[in-house]
């Protein structure tokens, strides 16, 4: 196998493979999750404060990962949580009542319900590459005189389009402009990347770079800018560890 | 127990049963099935004005409502009425930099005065003291002198 193959694509079906579909965990983690659950009296109690009883689609999702925990172990991005969200919905059959001395459920069910069953590359697109850009940091981590200016510039060259932030003499301004480059590249899908674990990658090899000038993470970001000129979409690279 | 007390101890609360259903923004919206209020009754002012400061919160640890009656607002209340009244009924020039008026601001909650303002609140409410524009009126003349008897009395 070629330093510069794509191993994921080859193993695509040619559908996939011919519409660039997204590949994403997001996909994978709804696919597992129950088309229907019956919401439990204790779900409802749990999930409420001390004195107010409240219950939305968010907590009966807690729930769900709860229960499910030995098959998801993903955390979930604030932007990943909330296109979640938006695949369920409550549905209320009959006129349910929760007494809270007993703590049952009567009169009625509650389910949640599975509305959606697979994200479109529009609604994953925007969040692409964003759990490795968090990485990254705040530009005050790259101020003051031992900041790893050559790193940030090297990378800037790697990335391109950054003339302005390479001849700047703020590590901030430098960091900002890395991501923001970064940013415009998943958005605009300029390097035709179409795996969202692989762009969560980027931000991490970028910052394993210039802060601990770990090589491997370097030629990992050479070898993908590589690739971008094969004309071809992007799911994974043979990486160096 | 002063007499507001115990208005406050007769009130009751609500059973903890919620009705659910699906609000607006696609979360669970839940409601009190039967919602307690303490009972109405109009003939008494006193009643009324402790009834107002009753109220509830939902106690999810106890699995029950537990009720407040802020009987000590409900006391304010009463002494700010008996206050207006003076002012506006007093032949004084100035009443409110009367020596009365001095007293009147001193009175506490659960003090030994209590018991009198309590009624003579509900006598100013039964008659409409406030409504009586003739400062001669023998009702008026009554809060006057009573209010002087129990200065009288209780700053010995």
């Amino acid at each position: 196998m070629g330093v510069f193959d794509d191993h994921k694509l080859e193993k695509l079906d040619w559908m996939t493979a011919m519409t660039e579909t997204i590949e994403s965990h997001l996909n994978d983690l709804l696919s597992r999750l129950p088309d229907r659950t019956l919401v439990s009296p204790q779900a409802i109690i749990e999930a409420s404060s001390s004195s107010y009883l409240s219950f939305s689609v968010r907590s009966a999702m807690h729930e769900l990962n709860r229960q499910h925990q030995r098959e998801i172990n993903y955390y979930l991005s604030y932007e990943e949580e909330r296109l979640l969200l938006e695949c369920f919905e409550f549905q209320v059959t009959g006129e349910p009542e929760l007494d809270l001395r007993t703590g049952t459920l009567t009169g009625g069910t509650i389910e949640v319900v599975k509305i959606k069953n697979a994200f479109s590359d529009e609604e994953l697109q925007p969040i692409m590459g964003q759990r490795g850009l968090e990485e990254l940091g705040r530009g005050r981590d790259y101020t003051g005189p031992d900041a790893p200016f050559e790193r940030m510039n090297e990378i800037l060259d790697i990335l391109g389009g950054c003339q302005e932030a390479l001849s700047s003499r703020s590590g901030k301004k430098k960091i900002n402009a890395i991501r923001d480059r970064l940013k415009k590249i998943f958005t605009t899908n300029e390097w035709r990347i179409r795996d969202m674990a692989l762009a969560d990658k980027v931000g991490k090899w970028v910052k394993g770079y210039i802060s601990e000038g770990n090589l491997a993470d370097l030629t990992n970001l050479c070898k993908l800018k590589v690739m971008t000129h094969n004309n071809m979409p992007i799911y994974s690279v043979k990486e160096e560890q | 127990m002063n007499e507001l007390d115990k208005i406050a101890s007769s009130f009751g609360v609500s059973d903890p049963v919620f009705k659910i259903k699906l609000g607006s923004h696609g979360d669970l919206e839940f409601e009190v099935k039967n919602e307690y209020s303490p009972p109405i009754v109009t003939n008494d002012p006193v009643y009324a004005i402790v009834r107002k400061q009753w109220n509830e919160s939902l106690d999810k640890g106890r699995k029950c409502f537990t009720k407040y009656v802020d009987t000590k607002t409900a006391y304010r209340a009463i002494l700010d009425t008996v206050k207006e009244v003076y002012n506006a009924k007093s032949p004084l020039k100035n009443p409110s930099q009367s020596v009365m008026y001095q007293w009147l601001c001193k009175q506490e909650y659960n003090g030994p005065t209590m018991p009198g303002f309590i009624g003579l609140y509900r006598y100013i409410i039964n008659n409409q003291i406030g409504d009586i524009r003739d400062k001669n009126d023998p009702r008026v003349k009554n809060v006057l002198a009573v209010l002087e008897l129990m200065k009288e009395k209780h700053e010995a």
